[in-house]
């Protein structure tokens, strides 16, 4: 669906009419490492009204696995006949004692996948090694992974286990509120998230905190039209749940997918970076899938989790501290040698702000 | 790692279809989307069909991005989006690094 | 007699069967241990697989160095680089190609005039002799369509397990012809030019690799740029820079010109021309075209005043159809590239970090 392109202008400047309407300075909040990073390619902070800002939470799914879940990921991969599968956006995350790249680099059996059935082909065609799927990522990945779980089980493969560390949203925005810590006007809702779990999802969450919340697409202007929704809500006194996305995202979802969401996962409390413990953040393998269930397979126990000394991801995650007010950023920690996940991470706060926005300026200019 | 790409689904036998991503095959797994049909237009996201994009709705967002003003019900003239001419010319928005700063307070 | 006549039939059919053979080049077998040790099984390559199809006067005279000849020249450049890209074989070409073009390209954007090439083969034991083949008959492509001869070359073979097929080294000497192209000389108001859409290379060869079940229209571009930039430095007066963007694609380019010439790059981004397959491809991989590797492009910095004159000429061209101005140099001097977004916005390009893309060239 190339082609047409609406006039960015003109939202653009029916956002800056609405901010100045408010007066008051105000802040929206992404939640979708995809909504950091687009937000960062196209630009878009800098051609805000100078009253609103775009904050960045806990929406990098890398960024908030505790590094507890790294870890047990590389004790896997080191051990002799397993192979480790593993999107590539956690190749180079640091854990404790390294990562799954540097793993690979001392001859550990780590393969980038990019479709969790990829796993499912590689148990088949290599029946004498342990394939375990590293399943990181929210909503919009987990049912892919629900897939993968499902078809092994109706195929009875002996060989394959996956290593589930997914996290829902919600369970989130809604700690992020009862933590008090950050002041929000607003939520951008995960476009793809929501194209799973439904644009009604956010309907609760909307009432309990009187909260605007705008579901949006990832193009640069349909975040400029969420931030306009967003805006002129605020303007109105409104404080309602709109749907931006509405081609995508369904007021149920996709209820197939949550299905098997349902089938294969159940909710557990499960520790974020930066937000500490969330009750039913986290998606667990079911009892009956674990034969399928990396944890269960190899009697895993979940190494202490160790942050970095300095390291200030857990603020940047819940949107309470910038990158540049991290010491070690630019400094201690960057892209080349990161400390944090938030560095790392493709879709990482301080990745994005490193690469996007950091000038170098030259000795001329000092 | 949420990116869902829109793109066209060619084949579709069981749940092994194939889209056309402007020019690119990919096979798919369409299992999460069972009424999808040859033809539809499809978000696809690490390998899956995730969604049926619903084109009336996209239309319907076209023409609310079509409306006319909030304020005063006057029609504003856009500014062309050409090329080099926009560098430096835009008001209003400070170049990256300044204005809408993240953490900070506005200036 | 019917059976003589049969076994002269046979003999016939044979003897027609091997012409066609050697008529074809087909190579069979694979490459041996031997093949590389210098002796005479090195002379049996040589002699029916690699002569025949990169010869010429200069190499089949087999010196232990090639002589040339560059009396003329006030400045002699030279370059080298290896190519370890795998697979071998990638929609739009293969290593030999890119081995040929790599460093053609490179003495090109340095304004100067190639004249001859020193080719390197690492061969791993094993390596279908008709795949061998293949990469010289590319190299020979390319060779004849530039212009350029390798006109001395070596060839190792390493045992199996060692190594990962072919690797191709290719130095080349050129003659300097013209102002030297100096990023000193790089001023506000100059212009930059691409000679046409970026990210192909890259895209190509990673398809090929991490998703073969894919099938995609999306080819490499390389291809020999040698002809085309000797016409415009020899008709266009005004230009300044070049480079080829290779290895961290156009924003590596582009980035060393704002970080080397001290001064600040604007560039548009939805001047910058991108193959509709290529984007949508780099999207679903997870890449950016703009840090993706090109083989067959080439970055040109112009006076503002030749900026007319140089589009015409490359648009004339068949590797400069789609040259296209994609930016400007301009003050101040913070050694910045910017992008211009399509909605008004900023943002800094900088050259990639690390191994985004393995074993791409």
């Amino acid at each position: 669906m190339e082609g047409r392109r609406p006039d960015t202008q003109r939202l653009l400047d029916r956002l800056f009419v609405a901010a100045k309407a408010i007066g008051r300075d105000i802040a929206f909040m992404e939640v979708c490492g995809t909504h950091t990073m687009s937000a960062f390619r196209c630009g878009l902070h800098g051609l805000l009204p100078p009253n609103v800002r775009l904050l960045s939470g806990p929406g990098c799914p890398v960024c908030v696995t505790a590094q507890a879940d790294i870890d047990l990921m590389i004790e896997l991969a080191d051990r002799p006949r397993v192979t480790l599968c593993t999107y590539g956006d956690m190749l180079r995350v640091p854990g404790a004692r390294g990562s799954l790249e540097l793993a690979r680099s001392r001859g550990a059996d780590v393969r980038v996948v990019y479709s969790a059935l990829d796993a499912l082909r590689l148990a088949e065609a290599e029946p004498d090694r342990e394939v375990v799927f590293a399943a990181v990522g929210f909503e919009t990945t987990a049912p892919a992974t629900a897939a993968l779980v499902v078809e092994a089980h109706r195929r009875g493969l002996p060989n394959l286990t996956v290593l589930a560390s997914h996290k829902r949203i919600l369970p989130a925005m809604n700690a992020l509120m009862q933590a008090g810590e950050v002041e929000v006007d607003g939520f951008l809702c995960p476009g793809h998230v929501s194209i799973v779990i439904g644009a009604e999802a956010y309907r609760t969450f909307t009432a309990r905190y009187h909260m605007p919340c705008v579901v949006a697409g990832f193009e640069d202007w349909q975040m400029i039209l969420a931030l306009t929704h967003l805006a002129e809500q605020v303007c109105d006194g409104r404080t309602e749940l709109e749907n931006a996305y509405p081609e995508a995202v369904r007021p149920q979802g996709n209820p197939t997918a949550v299905q098997l969401l349902a089938e294969v996962f159940e909710s557990a409390d499960a520790r974020w970076r930066g937000l500490g413990e969330i009750a039913g953040s986290a998606l667990v393998v079911r009892r009956i899938y674990a034969t399928f269930d990396a944890r269960a397979r190899f009697g895993l126990v979940a190494p202490v989790d160790r942050e970095p000394a300095g390291c200030r991801c857990g603020a940047v995650i819940s949107g309470s501290c910038s990158p540049e007010e991290c010491r070690l950023f630019g400094t201690a920690c960057t892209p080349v040698r990161p400390i944090g996940p938030c560095m790392v991470s493709s879709e990482g706060t301080c990745q994005a702000w490193f690469k996007y926005r950091r000038r170098v300026v030259t000795e001329d200019v000092r | 790692m949420c990116l869902a790409v829109p793109a066209r689904l060619v084949t579709l036998d069981g749940t092994e279809g194939v889209v056309d991503l402007h020019g690119n095959r990919v096979p798919v797994c369409a299992l999460l989307t069972p009424e999808v049909g040859v033809g539809d237009w499809v978000l696809v996201h690490a390998g899956f069909v995730m969604q049926r994009i619903d084109e009336q709705q996209a239309r319907a967002t076209w023409s609310v991005l079509d409306e006319v003003e909030r304020i005063d019900g006057v029609q504003r003239e856009s500014q062309p989006t050409t090329g080099i001419g926009r560098i430096g010319n835009r008001d209003g928005g400070g170049p990256a690094g300044e204005g809408g700063n993240h953490g900070r307070p506005p200036t | 007699m019917k059976t003589n006549g049969t076994i002269a039939t046979a003999d016939r059919l044979m003897a027609e069967d091997e012409g066609q053979h050697a008529a074809a080049g087909r190579a069979r077998g694979r490459v041996m241990l031997a093949h590389g040790g210098g002796g005479q099984l090195t002379d049996e390559l040589l002699q029916t697989i690699v002569l025949p199809r990169i010869g010429n006067a200069e190499l089949c005279r087999m010196l232990d160095s090639a002589i040339l000849d560059v009396r003329e020249a006030g400045r002699v450049a030279l370059t080298i680089d290896g190519y370890v890209v795998q697979p071998w074989q990638f929609p739009g070409g293969d290593i030999g190609r890119i081995a040929m073009c790599g460093t053609i390209n490179d003495l090109a954007v340095c304004g100067a005039e190639p004249v001859g090439i020193a080719l390197g083969l690492i061969v791993t034991e094993g390596f279908p002799m008709g795949d061998l083949a293949a990469v010289l008959d590319s190299i020979h492509a390319i060779a004849s369509e530039a212009g350029v001869n390798v006109l001395t070359g070596d060839t190792k073979v390493v045992g199996c397990g060692q190594g990962d097929g072919v690797y191709v080294t290719t130095a080349g000497v050129g003659i300097c012809r013209g102002p030297a192209l100096t990023v000193e000389n790089v001023q506000p108001d100059d212009v930059l030019i691409v000679t046409g859409a970026v990210g192909d290379h890259g895209l190509a060869v990673m398809l090929a690799r991490e998703m073969p079940e894919v099938q995609s229209v999306v080819r490499s571009d390389v291809a020999p740029l040698n002809h085309m930039l000797r016409k415009l430095m020899v008709d266009v007066p005004g230009v300044v820079w070049m480079r080829d963007p290779t290895r961290s694609g156009l924003a590596g380019v582009t980035a060393d010109l704002a970080a080397q010439s001290g001064w600040h790059v604007a560039l548009d981004e939805e001047r910058i021309p991108v193959n509709v397959a290529t984007r949508h491809a780099a999207e679903m991989l997870g890449l950016d075209p703009l840090e993706v590797a090109n083989e067959g492009k080439a970055v040109i910095v112009v006076r503002p005043e030749a900026e007319e004159r140089a589009l015409a000429l490359l648009r004339d061209e068949p590797y400069g159809r789609a040259a296209v101005t994609i930016g400007r140099v301009t003050a101040p001097r913070d050694g910045v590239c910017e992008l211009h977004t399509a909605i008004g916005g900023r943002r800094i390009l900088q050259k990639p970090y690390g191994e985004q893309l393995p074993r791409i060239c």
